[in-house]
């Protein structure tokens, strides 16, 4: 997988806006070019760690799976850990 | 002499959304479920437009116009949102042609304050004349409101939705 591009991460940085200004969650003084760069940063993290990432996984699931599906079953954790907080 | 009368109030609730896939618009929200006021929630990735149709006094006398636009933010505290606004006179002018408003926008730059609550005020002036597309007493007309957050007119750098209540129209 490869960084995400310029528009994409736009349209992630909008899912978020809408979502925090809908449960008016506050965000003290911080900007747009600030969670922009949140943002820049947490896809090129996940971009440098993919690697470790994949070699964390049990040996024969890491050789049998999809990276799609990999990161499928990353997001789902994340997804569930978010909702328990 | 009819300098500083109101013209027109516009509120949420008598917004307009325009028929056309090259505006998005904001969506009507109540603030907070306990009171129960209308906005209209302007995104602050995208520029998304508003319509208001009204009909300029008989008693315009031909002035420039200030709109004075009661704001709030939805969440931040600090920073800067930019309103933009522009007029389309309906007199004399084909309903089933294209938008046809004034260019370019006339804006106002609006700061945020300590409580994302707080009514805020902010104005955008236009001269008589073309700023205005011509419009003049007893003209139908319609006026689009937009939040500029590509950063046409202004700088825009607030994150999260800026909220417009109402918008008083008067006459410089």
């Amino acid at each position: 997988m490869a960084v995400l591009s310029d528009s994409e991460r736009l349209n992630v940085y909008s899912q978020f806006s809408s979502a925090f200004s809908a449960r008016r969650d506050s965000i003290g003084t911080l900007n747009k070019t600030d969670l922009h760069a949140a943002i820049n940063a947490i896809d090129q993290w996940i971009e440098d760690n993919m690697a470790s990432f994949n070699a964390a996984l049990p040996e024969n699931v890491r050789t049998t799976l999809t990276i799609k599906q990999k990161v499928e079953m990353f997001k789902l954790i994340v997804s569930r850990k978010w909702e328990l907080g | 002499m009819a300098e500083g009368d109101t013209m027109a109030i516009f509120t949420a609730t008598s917004a307009e959304h325009l028929d056309d896939a090259s505006y998005m618009a904001p969506a009507i929200d109540t603030r907070g479920a306990a009171n129960g006021h209308f906005v209209l929630d302007f995104d602050d990735t995208f520029d998304e437009n508003i319509v208001f149709s009204a009909v300029m006094p008989t008693r315009y006398s031909g002035r420039g116009i200030t709109l004075v636009l009661h704001m709030a933010a939805t969440t931040a505290v600090a920073n800067d949102f930019v309103m933009a606004a522009a007029f389309e006179k309906i007199s004399d002018f084909d309903i089933d042609s294209s938008p046809s408003f004034a260019t370019p926008d006339q804006f106002v730059t609006i700061t945020a304050v300590a409580n994302a609550g707080t009514v805020i005020t902010g104005n955008i002036t236009f001269a008589d004349g073309s700023q205005m597309d011509s419009v003049t007493a007893g003209d139908a007309y319609r006026l689009r409101v937009h939040r500029d957050s590509d950063n046409t007119y202004g700088t825009d750098n607030m994150a999260g939705d800026a909220e417009l209540l109402s918008i008083e129209m008067k006459e410089n």
